[in-house]
């Protein structure tokens, strides 16, 4: 069975999600008119996708190592809430900026010790991080807001360059580089190989576990640069912040063609998995008004992504 | 409950290094806990300490089946409210109180098959099915209650919070009863052991002619029913039924069976015995959280620190066990 | 009237012709093998008979009469039980629960009778000679021992006719004996034990008649008067196969590359000491359980070391990681090609650069994708991997055959100083054995010491220049292969076991 791999991470899929969304954009549009595609609509759709573009790219890398990384929308929060803090505090921004990310980083590195180094599931660990961290938002704020930042902060999120939101800008431009890499890192490449069978890559001289400890380190830092555009974009730091954040980032990914399975993933399909989940959550809210169901929203299309993923899987079939 | 430590230090199998390790870790919290505050070892604590947990203790029971079938049920916490508020609704429409009842479990056994005919169609990790259950559930229950508490129920129903037998109330008494159900089917009942069978290697089973399916499908059933017996449990405690009960349950219900020994990652080990010990263990250990007031969401960071501990721990004996086996026979 | 009768039985799987118009007959009370290549069919053909596969046109018929399999129940009611090459057994039940796994006695509410079960599996058990605990756990057991229960399993179904497919892989020659003894008094006892294997001395020692597989076609049966090894290697093959073995090393007296003394892993190996020169093939052979693949997992970096030391090139080394013996030039192609070989859903390009990331294929830490390209059309070209377009093609989908080919160029494509192969033509056809074998000389002739692992007597001698025999984990002695027979090897693998040499 014939399977051609191009160098542009261009899949089929990718192709069959930018034909949904025109569809979902076109058929909204004539519906609803000017309250959809009217440039405020898109623009705020778009601005709350950047954290969710972040999250899912991370959650790509975590995928393709056959993991899972619950834990991210935790993450954000702490290390936004350890951000907010130090500045309220009047730390300089570019240092608090940096042990925001050092901690993010931490807690990724963390999580890929205890799913390689101690063959916890990767479900189980991330599972455990999550809670902890919450935990820990809820105890390091006692459920207050941290306010009171620096206006150099928080123009990074609520700022603009040449008339697009700052955020958007960052978000585009990490998924772009991170696209690039890709397609001709070696280290990417052993992620594939560590999510397709992780004894043959060790017995292969790949370091599963540095690979492995990587993917999840870098799944937590992008966690981070989303911390930052959110609160800085907010002005404050909150300990509900991410909540229900990592379904939609594991809906996004699986969607844009990651497997559950590992050792397939690609970003261009990720951020169009980004898009297509964030105008469904728009077009919903829009004819529905309750914010309630997003998380429900978020499940159904979950499960969606995954029934293609399958059903994609299956037609490949196994051979004799 | 406890199962009984042989020291039998010759043949390795046999002994649970696992449960020797808990039941000692159970007894030297118990002490220190008693050492620490002279209200441990009182009724009221022992009964305070019993209602934080017995909800979960009920749920673990399910759970256990679930995980040694090779799977996960994370919608647990989301069928526990659904449950009670399907049955509270149904006793203000003036529905007698033992049909409501009859009528929320259906309801719940329904998710539990939702759960599985998903898995099994879609052919997806039962994590995520469920995962993603939980989350629809959930929204269902905060749209149906809009967010408020329903109360107000007859007076006959309130009757049932305050019945006590030899001093044990309603949630107690049912536990008892299936932690013994469960214990003696797992270890002797062919349809209890076929999920270890499942869970050890499924296609091997089916090629025996177990009916590996229905085996899940009452796994997820079971499950779902015992968290729905749980909410309408939760309903005669507080009097009420809300979205927001049994939050986070199924962290403590996974990390109470993960304790116990069952392993969450290699389907067709584990027992009742050990979640039983590992309910005890959790018990223990939120109720020290009770006595010293810390507040709840120190109580979350705890439980994921726990679980990470017991799959360690599990992991962990499981590697020493295969080190030191020796084989049946004798040659090489 | 025939017991059962193989008629016209084709299967495809989506495009590819597994079985084409098989029609054999098959008697009660005899012991009929199957031999062929990979892929030519017979697994399938077994499965088929024991209901894990439906035919797509062709009927079976048992004593006269057809009958439908739709799945392995069925099979059994018509009394056939296939034993797997792969073990179905559930290694954390006890050995009566899995022998008697669906059908335990219980009582009238469904509890289990512990008691009878655990007697009637005693009983079992004794039917072929063997004492044993029924309630052991199976995870406890040798593998074989494991199979031994996965056996009486099938038997305690009082099968008509046992299919065993593999069934010696991973047995001991006592255990194969012992399963030899069983096969015929089944076969006395009336029943047709169907055998597959790759291995030809087997098969002539134990059938009665052999059946050739080629392709999906059946090719003949031969009686056991005319089962001559040149004549089935030709049906299985479609040419005569001579000088199965390529000819040995010219020069015996290259460096000493790699140098083991006293090496030790507890409970592994013991005390091994062991020259490995440069150009030579140095075979490894042992029952299972000797400890060669520790001992080579030791040499790879993949598990520590308790004692003694590795010498490579004359100078100590602690291989910490196989990316370490990988940089120091040794590298290990695996027992199990499809466990811990290869990456069966990535493509063969991926596969066979997976070990020379690292220092060949990268500039400044990006991949080249040219030359990776090239590197493997090189080695299809090499190695004759069929199909030849295959650098984009699933491993997966290829043979096992030339999955084994393309673990190999992994492994070549790594430029090892010194190479381990484990079990290098295991589950692999005639033809890519013999290439397989060429070109682990050529590696060799090319200054490259090579360490083989095989169980296979006949690959040892035809292809070792020396050959080390272990017995549970030491090294009983180094033999010079000059002249060197499968029975003195052996002698030393089993009578001089115990004693230190």
């Amino acid at each position: 069975m014939q399977k051609r791999k191009r160098r542009i991470p261009v899949s089929g899929r990718s192709i069959t999600l930018i034909i949904i969304i025109a569809l979902v954009f076109g058929v909204i549009s004539i519906i609803k008119g000017e309250l959809f595609y009217s440039l405020t609509n898109i623009s705020n759709v778009f601005s709350n996708l950047s954290y969710d573009l972040l999250l899912a790219c991370g959650m790509t890398f975590v995928l393709i190592l056959g993991g899972i990384d619950l834990s991210v929308g935790s993450v954000l929060a702490f290390v936004g809430i350890v951000i907010t803090m130090l500045l309220n505090r009047g730390l300089n921004v570019a240092l608090a900026i940096v042990i925001g990310l050092a901690v993010a980083v931490l807690a990724g590195a963390i999580n890929g010790v205890i799913v390689s180094k101690f063959n916890v599931a990767p479900f189980v660990a991330t599972l455990a991080m999550m809670s902890s961290l919450r935990g820990a938002c809820y105890v390091l704020t006692s459920g207050f807001f941290v306010v009171g930042l620096p206006d150099s902060y928080v123009a990074i999120g609520r700022g603009y360059t040449l008339g697009i939101p700052n955020k958007i800008i960052i978000s585009i431009a990490i998924m772009i580089f991170l696209g690039i890499i890709s397609t001709r890192s070696r280290v990417f490449k052993q992620m594939f190989y560590v999510g397709q069978n992780a004894d043959a890559a060790y017995l292969s001289g790949i370091s599963s576990d540095r690979t492995i400890i990587l993917g999840y380190a870098m799944c937590s830092l992008l966690a981070g640069v989303a911390a930052i555009l959110m609160t800085s974009s907010f002005a404050m730091g909150q300990a509900s912040f991410g909540t229900g954040f990592e379904m939609r980032a594991i809906a996004a990914a699986v969607i844009g063609g990651a497997s559950m399975n590992g050792g397939e993933g690609n970003f261009v399909g990720t951020a169009l998995g980004v898009i297509l989940v964030a105008l469904v959550n728009n077009v919903f809210i829009m004819f529905n008004g309750s914010p309630n169901w997003s998380t429900a929203i978020s499940g159904i299309m979950l499960l969606v992504a995954v029934a293609f993923d399958l059903i994609r899987t299956r037609k490949r079939g196994e051979s004799v | 409950m406890k199962k009984k430590n042989e020291n039998i230090l010759k043949v390795f199998s046999k002994i649970n290094l696992h449960y020797l390790v808990l039941t000692f870790l159970i007894i030297v919290m118990a002490i220190s806990m008693s050492m620490h505050s002279r209200y441990f070892l009182t009724i009221t604590n022992i009964e305070v300490m019993v209602n934080t947990f017995i909800m979960e203790a009920i749920m673990a029971l399910g759970m256990t089946m679930v995980i040694i079938s090779g799977g996960t049920d994370i919608s647990v916490s989301g069928v526990l409210p659904f449950t009670a508020i399907i049955f509270a609704k149904l006793m203000l429409q003036n529905v007698p109180i033992i049909v409501a009842m009859l009528v929320a479990l259906a309801a719940s056994g329904v998710i539990g098959l939702i759960n599985n005919e998903l898995r099994r169609i879609l052919k997806i990790h039962p994590m995520v099915v469920t995962m993603a259950v939980q989350l629809t559930l959930r929204g269902l229950n905060l749209a149906i209650t809009n967010g408020s508490v329903i109360s107000g129920f007859s007076a006959g129903f309130q009757k049932i919070s305050e019945f006590r037998l030899f001093g044990l109330s309603v949630p107690i008494l049912v536990y008892i009863i299936l932690a013994v159900v469960f214990y003696v089917f797992s270890k002797n009942h062919k349809s209890f052991l076929s999920v270890y069978f499942v869970g050890g290697n499924k296609e091997a089973s089916a090629f025996s002619g177990m009916n590996t399916e229905c085996v899940l499908r009452w796994v997820f059933i079971i499950n779902a029913l015992l968290a729905g017996l749980a909410g309408i449990l939760s309903t005669t405690v507080y009097n009420s039924a809300s979205y927001s009960f049994g939050q986070n349950a199924e962290m403590r219900v996974i990390t109470a069976v993960a304790i116990g020994g069952t392993s969450l990652t290699h389907g067709g080990n584990g027992s009742i015995a050990g979640t039983l010990l590992g309910t005890l263990f959790m018990a223990l250990i939120y109720n020290s959280f009770v006595m010293s007031g810390i507040s709840t969401y120190y109580q979350d960071v705890f439980t994921g620190a726990m679980l990470i501990i017991a799959v360690l721990l599990s992991e962990g004996t499981r590697i020493v066990k295969e080190k030191s086996f020796k084989q049946a026979l004798g040659d090489s | 009237m025939s017991l059962l009768e193989i008629k016209n039985i084709s299967k495809s799987f989506g495009s590819n012709k597994v079985l084409s118009n098989i029609s054999i007959f098959l008697e009660k009370g005899e012991i009929h093998s199957f031999i062929g290549e990979n892929g030519a069919g017979k697994s399938t053909l077994m499965k088929i008979i024991g209901g894990i596969y439906q035919a797509d046109s062709g009927q079976f018929l048992i004593n006269g009469k057809e009958v439908h399999m739709q799945n392995p129940m069925d099979a059994f009611r018509e009394g056939i039980g296939i034993v797997h090459q792969e073990l179905s057994v559930a290694d954390n039940m006890t050995v009566a629960q899995n022998v008697f796994v669906n059908r335990e006695p219980t009582n009238a509410l469904g509890f289990i009778k512990w008691k009878q079960l655990n007697e009637d599996t005693v009983t079992e058990f004794k039917k072929i000679g063997i004492d044993i605990k029924p309630d052991t756990l199976v995870k406890t057991l040798s593998v074989g021992m494991q199979q031994v229960v996965e056996i009486v399993k099938v038997l305690s179904r009082d099968v008509k006719i046992l299919i065993l497919d593999e069934p010696t892989s991973a047995l001991s020659d006592k255990e194969i004996s012992n399963l030899f003894e069983l096969l015929l008094k089944l076969k006395e006892s009336g029943t047709l034990v169907i055998f597959i294997s790759h291995k030809l001395k087997e098969i002539k020692q134990i059938s009665d008649r052999v059946s050739v597989l080629r392709d999906g076609n059946f090719i003949g049966t031969l009686e056991k008067d005319e089962m001559e090894e040149s004549t089935i290697i030709r049906m299985m093959v479609g040419r005569e196969i001579d000088n199965l073995y390529p000819p040995k090393a010219k020069s015996r007296d290259g460096e000493i590359v790699l140098e083991t003394r006293r090496l030790t892993r507890n409970e592994k190996y013991l005390d091994v000491s062991l020259k490995i020169k440069k150009g030579e093939i140095t075979g490894m052979f042992g029952l299972v359980g000797s400890g060669r693949t520790e001992f080579a997992y030791s040499l790879f970096g993949a598990d520590g070391v308790d004692g003694g030391e590795i010498l490579l090139n004359g100078r100590p080394v602690r291989l910490k990681s196989p990316k370490m013996a990988i940089r120091y030039g040794i590298g290990y192609l695996s027992e199990d090609r499809k466990r811990t070989g290869l990456f069966v859903g990535m493509d063969v390009k991926d596969n066979v650069v997976a070990s020379s990331l690292d220092f060949i294929m990268a500039k400044l830490g990006f991949l080249d994708d040219k030359k990776s390209e090239q590197v493997t059309e090189e080695y299809i070209g090499q190695l004759e991997i069929r199909p030849s377009n295959c650098s984009s093609l699933t491993v997966r989908s290829l043979s096992g055959g030339n999955q084994q080919k393309v673990l190999l160029a992994k492994w070549l494509a790594a430029k090892p100083e010194v190479l381990i192969v484990d079990e290098p033509t295991r589950g692999v056809d005639v033809g890519a054995k013999c290439k397989i074998h060429s070109i682990l000389r050529a590696l060799a002739d090319s200054g490259i010491a090579i360490i083989m692992i095989s169980s296979e007597l006949p690959e040892i001698l035809g292809l070792s220049d020396q050959v080390a025999v272990m017995h549970e984990g030491r090294l009983i002695t180094v033999l010079e292969n000059d002249g060197l027979t499968e029975e003195t090897v052996l002698a030393h693998a089993f009578l001089k076991g115990g004693d230190n040499q």
